[in-house]
């Protein structure tokens, strides 16, 4: 199995000239790893042909400046698609910067326009760098599908209220992620009745706490449902 | 006992239980070792091992390590003692259940390996052995590595009097084990080296490898910043035959190679005046990152990176012994890979 990846001595040069509008050949900074057959990103180049295609509507629509929304309309898709890769490949962050500075650069760019425009590696380099997973583009929405998986379904992902912050900061950024079915209750919870900024921090600091004491992995769906309305109290 | 290369976290960072009898227990779950392969890991330890093992090797959990002995001089068997310390918290033996829990962070993946009661952890003996095959996902990501943990917990809802247990999920004890994997650890990629390299960089065509590193003492460069060339067949086949002991030797040898060439580079330009020697304002650079593995704790003293900052400028070859002291392995993959011995 062969399949590329971005070395991170090159992360900063490619974005660079992909901020400039440089054309880049498909190979071009590119270092395969492994050996034989190469993996088959068909499916990959189709979604992501796909996607921008929504993008340029997405654009066109009432909810343009709301780039969170469609952040999570994708994350079902892209987790669908691309975690048909064998799991050694999406655990080497080297693919990930490829797939963001490669595959999905139009996503990446759009998603955070002005950092990139600032021209400023040491702050846009977090969106193609794949060093921390829940901030560079592809792989959090990617995370995002993951977690929110359930019975075959992307339900849970969102997509219909602009949820990024609350995802990036409360489930992924932290270790809730950790007790899968209190997370998707937690998910659930918010969809069904969401939180504000000021209701949701004093929450996350009561679940964070009952966390530290408490291993969440065996808790049944209604257990999950007890705990997080017993934290959320009336809100 | 662990091996050299395993490391103890400090204790100061353990959470205080406010429950009665569970320090007891704890100490219990102390004597847990994760054995992943040939590699021991102790008790809220870590270890680095190599990729090929992370990805290849059986994973079990040690459970008999108790210095105490029955009367004919033979280990009282883990569960018989947590069986015997149990009281101390009020709990009654089917109110508890073991968990192993693996996950990695990285791709926020985690999976609960083993569950039991008491006669389960009685039956396994001295050994949980976790799955192999399928290989659960937290044992193949040698770029994120993983986190297992072994836990005791009260698994339903009780009523209980205050410094007792009540909620389901409440961790009596636990054993965490930290495995890492020198892919993820200081990470430099190797890049492979076609005659085009060569001629553009200017190196011989025999050459097989070929380090470039930016100032090691600048915390503003990072290891993005340390190029590795290896040629190109020569990494495929390593590549392709990860696990074999020349492979590993190989695998260990280059990491030495990159550390040896920054360690050098880092000496000049301490001894001709070219870098601080203060610990503090190198903090974040490439060869603090450094050594602060070779400490061989997770947060070693400022004394302590001090004193491996001046060994550098002072006996930098003495400094890389550390280095091949932090290497899971590096004598026995040597040892194989000169006699030729099957791994």
């Amino acid at each position: 199995m062969r399949y590329p990846t971005i070395p991170e001595n090159k992360v900063i040069e490619l974005t660079t000239r992909q901020i400039g509008n440089e054309f880049l050949d498909d190979a071009e900074g590119v270092t395969l790893v492994g050996t034989g057959t190469d993996i088959d990103l068909n499916d990959i180049d189709t979604l992501s042909k796909t996607l921008q295609a929504e993008l340029k509507e997405f654009r066109k629509s009432d909810s343009a400046n709301k780039q969170d929304l469609f952040e999570g309309r994708i994350a079902g898709r892209i987790h669908e698609t691309i975690n048909k890769l064998p799991l050694p490949v999406l655990d080497d962050p080297g693919f990930w910067r490829y797939l963001a500075i490669k595959k999905f650069w139009w996503l990446v760019y759009w998603r955070e326009q002005a950092t990139f425009d600032n021209g400023e590696a040491g702050t846009f380099r977090v969106y193609v760098d794949a060093k921390k997973s829940h901030e560079t583009i592809p792989l959090r929405i990617f995370l995002r599908g993951q977690i929110a998986l359930r019975d075959e379904s992307y339900e849970l992902v969102g997509g219909d209220e602009e949820d990024t912050d609350f995802w990036r900061s409360h489930i992924t950024r932290v270790l809730t992620w950790k007790a899968p079915t209190v997370v998707q209750t937690l998910i659930r919870s918010h969809q069904d009745k969401r939180m504000v900024t000021k209701v949701l921090r004093p929450f996350a600091r009561r679940m964070n706490r009952r966390r530290s004491s408490l291993i969440l992995n065996e808790y049944t769906d209604d257990e999950a449902s007890a705990l997080i309305a017993e934290l959320r109290g009336d809100d | 006992m662990a091996d050299q290369s395993t490391r103890l976290r400090t204790t100061s960072q353990r959470d205080i239980r406010p429950y009665r009898g569970v320090k007891e227990i704890q100490r219990l779950f102390d004597t847990v070792v994760l054995v992943y392969g040939q590699d021991e890991i102790d008790s809220d330890g870590y270890s680095s091992i190599s990729p090929s093992t992370y990805l290849n090797d059986s994973v079990s959990l040690r459970l008999v390590q108790n210095p105490e002995s029955d009367d004919a001089g033979e280990p009282i068997p883990f569960a018989t003692k947590f069986e015997k310390l149990l009281p101390g918290t009020g709990l009654v033996a089917n109110e508890v259940q073991f968990l192993v829990i693996a996950s990695t962070s990285y791709l926020k993946i985690v999976e609960v390996l083993w569950r039991g009661g008491i006669d389960d952890v009685r039956e396994s003996g001295k050994w949980i052995t976790l799955p192999r095959e399928p290989r659960p996902s937290p044992f193949q990501t040698p770029f994120g590595g993983c986190t297992v943990t072994f836990v005791a917990v009260l698994n339903q809802k009780r009523d209980a009097p205050v410094l007792e247990p009540k909620r389901k999920g409440t961790w009596l004890a636990r054993s965490q084990f930290i495995v890492e994997t020198e892919l993820g650890e200081i990470g430099f990629t190797p890049i492979p080296l076609t005659n085009d390299d060569r001629t553009r960089l200017g190196l011989p065509m025999g050459a097989m490898r070929y380090v470039v590193v930016g100032d090691p003492l600048d915390p503003e460069v990072s290891q993005e910043d340390v190029a590795v060339w290896v040629d190109a067949e020569l990494l495929g086949t390593c590549i392709a035959n990860p696990g074999t002991p020349g492979s590993r030797s190989f695998q260990h040898q280059l990491l030495l190679t990159v550390i040896a060439t920054i360690v050098t580079k880092a000496s000049r330009q301490l001894q001709g005046g070219g870098g601080s020697t203060e610990i503090s304002e190198i903090d974040g650079s490439i060869i603090y990152r450094i050594i602060e593995r070779a400490s061989g704790k997770p947060k070693p003293s400022a004394q302590e990176t001090q004193r491996l900052l001046e060994l550098i400028r002072d006996d930098p070859d003495k400094f890389l012994t550390y280095v091949e002291d932090w290497i899971n392995n590096l004598a026995r993959d040597l040892r194989l890979s000169i006699s030729g011995a099957p791994s």
